[in-house]
C-alpha cells in the first residue's frame, strides 16, 4: 500500500519537526491510517485549552485527502457540533496529493486561531463572531474552560 | 532538470525513483513523480498534477530518456555501490570463521562401535531415534579404529539434551560413549554473503546466539561446556519436578525392578527420567538436581578408597569437548584429526576399567560353581524384560537389588572389593552409588542391568554367587537377554546347559583366569565389555553357537 510508506515518512517528519501547536501524535502500530493528536492554539479565546483531533487517511492516500474530526467540543464557526471541520486544503475538490500532513495541520491550526466567518459550518456562531465579537469571545472562553483538554505543561 | 539529489524518492509513494524516472517530469510545473504514480493519476484519479492541479498533458512535459551510455554508467555506479556494501558485509563476517556455535539440537557422540556407525542404524529407535525425531545423522569417518563419531541433529533441542543425558559416559561395546552438544561453524557461503546452494547444508546461515558462540580459545578453556552444562541444568530443572517424583517411586519399588527400568525406557519421556538417574552419577552434570543420591554417594566414597576414575573422567570430558570443536573440520573432510585429539585413549580406558573389574573378581574367588543350579530360574525371571513380567513390576522385597548391581558394576569406584560380609550393611549407600557407576541407561543396556539386578532371593552369602555368575557369564547372559526376549524358557535352559562349555571358550573367561596380564585384543574387548545397546543381538548373537 502506497499510503503506508508515505504515512510512515510523514509521521517521522512530523514528529521530528516538533510543531508546538500540534502535540502528542499517537498512531496505532496496527493501523497507520488513524492518527490522534492535540491541537494547542495560541490565540484567544482558544489559548486556554487544547483540542483533541483524529485524522483518518483513506487507503488511497495521498491520491485522496485525509479527514479530520475534532474529538473535543469547540466553540468555533468553522467546526460543527459533530467535530467536522471545513478545511479547504483537504476538501476533495482542492486536494493535492503533494500536500503533506504537516501542511494540513498548519492550515487547521491557522483556522482555529483565526475563524473564517465567510465559510461557516455554524452560521449562528459566525453571525455572533461578526456582530458581537466580545460576546463571542466570552462564550468561547467559557466553553473552552468547560470542555477543552488540558494544555501540555511546556 | 531539477532535484537530482540523494533522496530520489517519488513524493507520493515514497518509493525510490528508477534510473529512468530521474529524468521524468510529467508536468510543466516541474513536479516530479514516478511513472507509476503518474500512470495512476491519469488512469484512476483526476488526472491533475498533484502539486499544481493543472491537467497532465498527454505526453510528459519534460522527459529525456537516458542514453544507453548514461544508463550504463549509472548502472555501473550502482553496481559498484552494491559491491562495496557487500564487501563490507563480508568483512564484517570475517571474524565468524573463528567461531563455533553450540547447537542446542545437535549431539556430538564419540565412542560409537563401527558396526552401528551408520546414519540409518543410528537413527533407529533402538539407538538415537529413541530420544526424538532426528533431522540428520552424519557419521564422522575420521575417527580411526573401531569407534566412530557422529553428529546427530534432532528437531528439538530437548530431545538432544535427553540423548546426551542418557548416553554420555555409557559403556557400549567396550568403549565409553561420550555425548555432548555439538558445535557448528558458519557456512562459507554465508561468510561471503551468498546464497548457499546446498539444500541440506548443516552449517550456519544466520547469525548464531552470541552466548552460544565460542572461539577456539574459549573452547580450550571449556567455556562451551559451561554453556552446555547450564543448558542441561535448565533442562533438568524444567523436568526436574517430575523426575524426582519418579525417582522416589523407583526407589521404593525395590530400587526399581529391572523390568520397569528397561521397559520404561521405551517411551521417550520416561526414558529420560530413568536416564536422569543414570547420569546423576556418571556425568556429574546433573548432580545438583539429585542431591539425595549424592549425599549417600559421597558418604560411601569416604569409606572406600578415593575414587580413582573421577579426575580422569573430567579430563576426558574436557578434552572431548575440544576435540569436538576441531572435529568440525573433520566432518567436512578439510583436515582429519587423529584419535589423539580426543585427549584419551578409549582402549586404555576400557582396559583399565576391565582390569579393575577382574581384580575385584579375583578377590571373590571363593565361589561355588554348583550354585549355578539356580540359573534356570534366574534366566526365566530375567530375560523377557521387554515383556515386562508382572513379577518384576511388583514391588520387590529385596531392596538390595541395586546394591548388588552397584557393587559389582562399580569396579571403578571400589578399588578394593568389599568383603562379602560388609555388603548388606552398605545396601542403602550402595543404591546411591549405583548411578555413579558407568552404567548405560536402561534403554541402552537392559541386558546388563537385568543380569545383575535380578531380584532372586539373595541372602548375604549369595552375593558372591551372583557376582560370579555375572562376571563369568557375560557372554551368555547377554546373548540370552537379547534372544530370550522372544523365546521360550526352554531355549534358555539349553543355552544354560551349554554354559560350562561355552565358558571355556569365552575369551573373557580365559582372560580372567590369566589375571589380567594379557592385553585384551579388540575382539576380546568387544565380547567382554558390558553389553550395550539392546540390539546388540546382531553382534553377540553368535555366542550361543560357540
Amino acid at each position: 500500500m502506497a499510503a503506508t510508506r508515505r504515512l510512515q515518512k510523514e509521521l517521522q517528519d512530523l514528529r521530528s519537526s516538533g510543531i508546538r501547536a500540534f502535540r502528542d501524535v499517537q498512531v496505532d502500530e496496527s493501523n497507520i491510517l488513524y492518527w490522534v493528536g492535540l491541537i494547542v492554539p495560541d490565540n484567544p479565546p482558544y489559548n486556554k485549552g487544547a483540542f483533541k483531533i483524529e485524522i483518518n487517511y483513506p487507503a488511497e492516500y495521498p491520491f485522496k485527502p485525509p479527514k479530520i474530526i475534532f474529538k473535543t467540543k469547540i466553540y468555533h464557526p468553522n467546526i460543527d457540533e459533530k467535530g467536522q471541520v471545513c478545511l479547504p486544503i483537504i476538501s476533495a475538490e482542492n486536494w493535492k496529493p503533494a500536500t503533506k500532513t504537516e501542511q494540513v495541520i498548519q492550515a487547521l491550526v491557522a483556522l482555529v486561531n483565526d475563524p473564517e466567518p465567510d465559510h461557516p459550518l455554524r452560521a449562528d456562531l459566525a453571525e455572533e463572531f461578526v456582530k458581537d465579537k466580545r460576546k463571542f469571545i466570552k462564550n468561547a472562553e467559557d466553553f473552552t474552560r468547560k470542555h477543552s483538554e488540558k494544555r501540555p505543561a511546556d | 532538470m531539477m532535484a537530482v539529489d540523494d533522496v530520489q524518492e517519488c513524493p507520493l509513494c515514497m518509493e525510490s525513483l528508477d534510473i529512468d524516472d530521474r529524468s521524468f517530469f510529467p508536468c510543466t510545473c516541474g513536479y516530479q513523480i514516478c511513472r507509476f504514480c503518474w500512470h495512476r493519476i491519469r488512469v484512476n484519479e483526476n488526472g491533475l498534477c498533484p502539486a499544481c492541479r493543472k491537467p497532465y498533458p498527454e505526453n510528459p512535459a519534460n522527459f529525456k530518456p537516458l542514453s544507453v551510455e548514461e544508463l550504463q554508467k549509472m548502472k555501473a555506479q550502482k553496481r559498484q555501490k552494491e559491491q562495496m556494501k557487500k564487501q563490507k558485509t563480508v568483512d564484517n563476517r570475517r571474524h565468524l570463521a573463528d567461531l563455533r556455535v553450540v547447537q542446542k539440537n545437535l549431539v556430538f557422540v564419540v565412542g560409537i562401535a563401527q558396526r552401528i556407525a551408520d546414519p540409518e542404524m543410528l537413527k533407529k529407535p533402538e539407538y538415537f531415534g529413541k530420544f526424538g525425531k532426528i533431522q540428520k545423522v552424519v557419521v564422522n569417518p575420521c575417527l580411526q579404529g573401531s569407534s566412530a563419531g557422529a553428529y546427530i541433529t534432532y528437531y528439538k533441542s530437548d530431545d538432544a539434551l535427553r540423548a546426551i543425558q542418557s548416553v554420555n559416559n555409557v559403556p557400549f561395546d567396550g568403549r565409553t560413549i561420550k555425548a555432548s552438544l555439538g558445535t557448528t561453524k558458519y557456512c562459507s557461503h554465508f561468510m561471503r554473503n551468498q546464497q548457499c546452494p546446498k539444500s541440506e547444508c548443516m552449517y550456519l546461515h544466520h547469525y548464531g546466539d552470541p552466548e552460544a558462540s565460542f572461539t577456539k580459545e574459549d573452547m580450550q578453556l571449556g567455556k562451551h561446556q559451561e554453556y552446555e552444562k547450564k543448558l542441561i541444568e535448565d533442562f533438568v530443572q524444567q523436568t526436574g519436578a517430575v523426575n524426582i517424583k519418579k525417582q522416589q517411586k523407583q526407589r521404593t519399588i525395590s530400587g526399581g525392578s529391572s523390568g520397569e527400568v528397561s521397559s520404561s525406557a521405551i517411551t521417550p519421556s520416561s526414558s529420560f527420567k530413568d536416564s536422569n538417574i543414570w547420569n546423576n552419577g556418571t556425568s556429574g552434570i546433573t548432580n545438583s538436581s539429585n542431591n539425595n543420591y549424592d549425599g549417600g554417594d559421597e558418604g560411601l566414597i569416604q569409606q572406600d578408597e578415593p575414587e580413582p576414575e573421577e579426575p580422569i573422567l573430567s579430563k576426558e570430558e574436557n578434552n572431548i569437548g575440544i576435540g569436538l570443536g576441531l572435529d568440525d573440520d573433520c566432518s567436512n573432510g578439510i583436515n582429519s584429526l587423529p584419535d589423539d585429539d580426543l585427549g584419551f585413549d578409549p582402549f586404555h580406558e576400557t582396559q583399565k576399567a576391565f582390569e579393575e573389574l577382574i581384580q575385584e573378581e579375583v578377590n571373590n574367588q571363593r565361589i561355588n560353581y554348583q550354585s549355578f543350579s539356580i540359573h534356570p530360574t534366574y534366566s526365566l525371571h530375567h530375560h523377557p524384560h521387554h515383556h515386562l513380567s508382572q513379577q518384576q513390576q511388583q514391588p520387590h522385597p529385596h531392596h538390595h537389588r541395586e546394591t548388588v548391581l552397584a557393587q559389582h558394576h562399580s569396579p571403578l569406584v571400589h578399588q578394593t572389593p568389599q568383603p562379602p560380609a560388609q555388603q548388606p550393611q552398605q545396601l542403602n549407600s550402595g543404591s546411591n552409588i549405583f548411578p555413579r557407576t558407568l552404567l548405560p541407561p536402561p534403554g541402552f543396556n537392559p541386558g546388563l542391568i537385568q543380569s545383575n539386578s535380578h531380584p532372586t532371593p539373595l541372602q548375604p552369602q549369595q552375593h558372591n554367587l551372583t557376582n560370579h555368575h555375572w562376571t563369568n557369564s557375560i557372554g551368555p547372559t547377554t546373548s540370552l537377554n537379547h534372544h530370550i526376549n522372544h523365546q521360550q524358557y526352554k531355549q534358555a535352559q539349553v543355552t544354560l546347559k551349554e554354559m560350562e562349555d561355552w565358558m571355556s571358550l569365552d575369551p573373557a573367561i580365559i582372560f580372567s583366569s590369566n589375571h589380567l596380564r594379557q592385553q585384551p585384543t579388540m575382539a576380546q574387548q568387544a565380547q567382554t565389555a558390558p553389553p550395550g545397546f539392546p540390539t546388540m543381538n546382531g553382534h553377540i548373537k553368535t555366542h550361543p553357537h560357540y
